[in-house]
């Protein structure tokens, strides 16, 4: 056997840090991305596409180690991940202990391949990297002259890049610049545990397009506002309330810092709006809600977030301190936020592939597991002309999900509904 | 493709209720026709091969098994892209209940024996203590799934803490930290160095356990030496076996264990 003297590590970027903190079979801070192909998927080929694509992602190649002071990854020398069959409710805990010490894992369904990535190792961008490459593997090993037409690399626009860009870009301590208040959470009677309730709604883009400029809009805002209008409409019946909606949407923070890295970088905006009068009506939701998230979408209110969180990280006092205390203090300050956010939003944007893959691929989709506080969760996917909007729910109420849907047919947005079964048990 | 009134929206499911608002939906036409005529069919090829087999005994048991299935049946909705996942039955978690019920129940029996049968010894707490260690051990092995390492080092406190209590209840004649204890740091140790040798590809991963024992056993010493505990010559040999383990792992591992010491304390 050869013998390896010097082992890759790496330490945790500034939001994977908190990820294995929370993480626990309620809580798993895993999410999902999928490709829906043209085909049955061939458990062999995809077990093979895993196997060669895998050593090119460091970030993947990677298990979490407990320091003294610090969780950190080291290079996964064992087999990947097995690829099974899907026979679970998605997003479920990934015990690295049952997984080859990997931290995410492969599955499929039918014409479906599913990524399931605890979010300490990379976000919705890397994972989708890492995804269209296993995708794109697969249907050369499936076709094999698409091989013979395309070469058997990695696709030139797929980075390998896996920098601490948070650390790249931090330019100094800054003071926080958000405050976190209470806001509306939503409640109710509750899926059996461990089972989550996916509806999905698919949504040609263009149509959604029209109607968010109708309303001089771009789609995330007009989503996010839709759904804050959905929650006003069926949780709060219309009424006043003295804690508000707030609505996490986290930020792709490659496109403004110029980062293709594969590792997290992203930070969380809120959309904002307190219902502190009776009746408001659509248009009014959505205009308050545009107006919370394009007053944070600036570069230099990202830069002070950014200095603010980071900031923690490189005091020495802090680092210093024995990581079985940090993470009781860790605890307490994610479940006294938690309370601050009534639900998250995720754009994953559109996905693009070389068009020599496009009449394989039928659609791309992903979702999110469910956090402290927030029973209900968003995220959108789209790919060529459709959208896909994926809701993912603990409760058996789908109230919320049926007031966004119904308000996106009123406004003329044909919706196909598609579900994981868990609200016909 | 069917569609619900209610909500306007398409559902790709195999349902006939929405999944929104759990209104019956409105089924294509033609789709219907479809469903219909299939349906239509299998239930003649069902009712011709019963009748082929009505003669014999095994037939008509299997006609009246069907009849009674179809009475209960339900109309079935499922979702067309995921699998029916059955609801996981926490098997694991059945079990450890079972042995838990039944750790309570020996217990409690065995403090009425030792009640009503007291000899200056209360035994029936040497038992609980026992009891609880065995379900413990059970649970950090089937339930909890940590990793070996990790299962290891809460089985050493565990064991050194239940040795403690039960030489305290025996009147605290030290056996616990003379003997008790170190022969645990030895054992741990040289667990951890035959997992080394088996796990030869992440060997490095189990220095954490060796560095554990060797600092227990020092802090056994220290103590000892200062009275606040007893100690005996096991405690020395804790420490030696302990030592030379350690320093072996230093000597052969060279880098490796630099850089494993490294990332692990890495502030």
């Amino acid at each position: 056997m050869k013998r390896i003297d010097n082992l890759k590590w790496d330490k945790l970027d500034n939001t994977a840090i908190l990820f294995p903190v929370i993480a626990k079979e309620g809580t798993t801070n895993v999410y999902r991305i999928s490709v829906v192909l043209k085909e049955e998927i061939q458990e062999n080929l995809l077990q093979q596409s895993l196997n060669e694509v895998l050593p090119y992602f460091d970030v993947f190649r990677n298990r979490m180690k407990m320091g003294i002071f610090w969780y950190y990854f080291e290079t996964n020398r064992k087999k990947p991940p097995t690829v099974q069959k899907e026979c679970t409710y998605p997003c479920q805990y990934i015990n690295p202990n049952l997984n080859r010490d990997y931290l995410f894992r492969v599955s499929y369904f039918k014409n479906r391949i599913n990524l399931e990535v605890f979010h300490a190792i990379t976000d919705g961008a890397g994972a989708i990297n890492f995804l269209k490459e296993l995708a794109f593997k697969y249907l050369r090993l499936a076709h094999p002259k698409l091989a013979e037409k395309l070469g058997d690399d990695l696709d030139e626009m797929t980075s390998l890049n896996h920098d601490d860009s948070y650390m790249k870009n931090y330019k100094g301590r800054q003071k926080k610049i958000y405050r976190t208040h209470r806001a509306v959470q939503i409640h109710g009677r509750r899926l059996p545990i461990d089972q989550i309730g996916v509806i999905h709604g698919i949504v040609p883009v263009q149509e959604l397009k029209k109607a968010a400029k109708e309303k001089g809009m771009t789609i995330n805002s007009y989503v996010v506002g839709t759904f804050a209008w959905a929650i006003y409409q069926s949780y709060l019946h219309g009424l006043p309330s003295k804690l508000p909606i707030s609505i996490n949407v986290p930020v792709n923070l490659r496109p403004y810092f110029n980062s293709n890295t594969n590792k997290n970088f992203f930070i969380m905006i809120s959309a904002v709006f307190k219902p502190e009068k009776d009746d408001y009506t659509y248009e009014e939701v959505l205009e308050i809600i545009e107006e919370s998230i394009s007053s944070q979408l600036k570069k230099d209110t990202m830069e002070k977030i950014i200095g603010y969180n980071v900031s923690n990280e490189t005091n020495l006092i802090l680092r210093a301190i024995p990581l079985f205390i940090k993470k009781f203090a860790m605890r307490y300050v994610y479940y006294k936020s938690a309370k601050a956010n009534t639900s998250t939003i995720s754009n994953v944007g559109s996905v693009q592939v070389p068009e020599e893959y496009e009449e394989f691929i039928d659609r791309f989709t992903a979702m999110l597991s469910l956090s402290k506080g927030q029973n209900v969760k968003c995220v959108l996917c789209s790919f060529k002309d459709q959208m896909t909007l994926s809701f993912t729910s603990n409760l058996i109420n789908s109230d919320i999900q049926r007031a966004f849907f119904s308000k996106l047919t009123e406004q003329g947005i044909p919706v196909k509904i598609e579900t994981n079964g868990a609200y016909y048990e | 493709m069917s569609k619900c009134i209610r909500c306007h929206v398409e559902v790709l499911d195999d349902s006939i209720i929405c999944p929104l608002c759990q209104g019956v939906l409105k089924k294509d036409v033609t789709e219907k026709k479809i469903k219909y005529e299939s349906s239509k069919l299998e239930a003649e090829k069902a009712l011709k091969e019963t009748e082929e087999k009505e003669d014999t005994k095994k037939a008509k048991k299997e006609k009246a098994k069907k009849e009674k299935a179809e009475d209960v049946q339900e109309p079935v909705s499922r979702s067309a892209s995921y699998p029916n996942v059955i609801a996981s039955t926490h098997r694991m978690q059945f079990v450890m209940r079972i042995v838990f019920f039944a750790a309570v129940l020996a217990e409690t029996v065995c403090i009425l024996v030792n009640k009503l049968t007291f000899k200056n010894i209360w035994w029936s707490a040497i038992v609980g203590v026992g009891l609880l260690f065995g379900y413990l051990t059970l649970y950090i092995l089937f339930h909890n799934k940590k990793s070996l390492q990790k299962t290891i080092l809460i089985e050493m406190i565990l064991a050194v803490i239940a040795s403690v209590g039960i030489d305290e209840m025996l009147g605290f004649t030290g056996w616990s930290f003379t003997y008790a204890i170190p022969i645990t740091m030895i054992s741990v140790d040289v667990a951890a160095l035959v997992l080394m040798i088996v796990n030869i590809e992440n060997w490095q991963t189990f220095i954490m356990s060796e560095i554990v024992t060797l600092l227990f056993s020092v802090a056994l010493l220290v103590l000892g030496l200062n009275h606040v505990v007893p100690f005996g010559i096991m405690t020395y040999i804790s420490i030696f076996v302990c030592g030379f383990i350690f320093l072996g792992t230093i000597t052969f591992g060279e880098k490796m264990v630099v850089r494993e010491i490294e990332r692990r304390f890495r502030i």
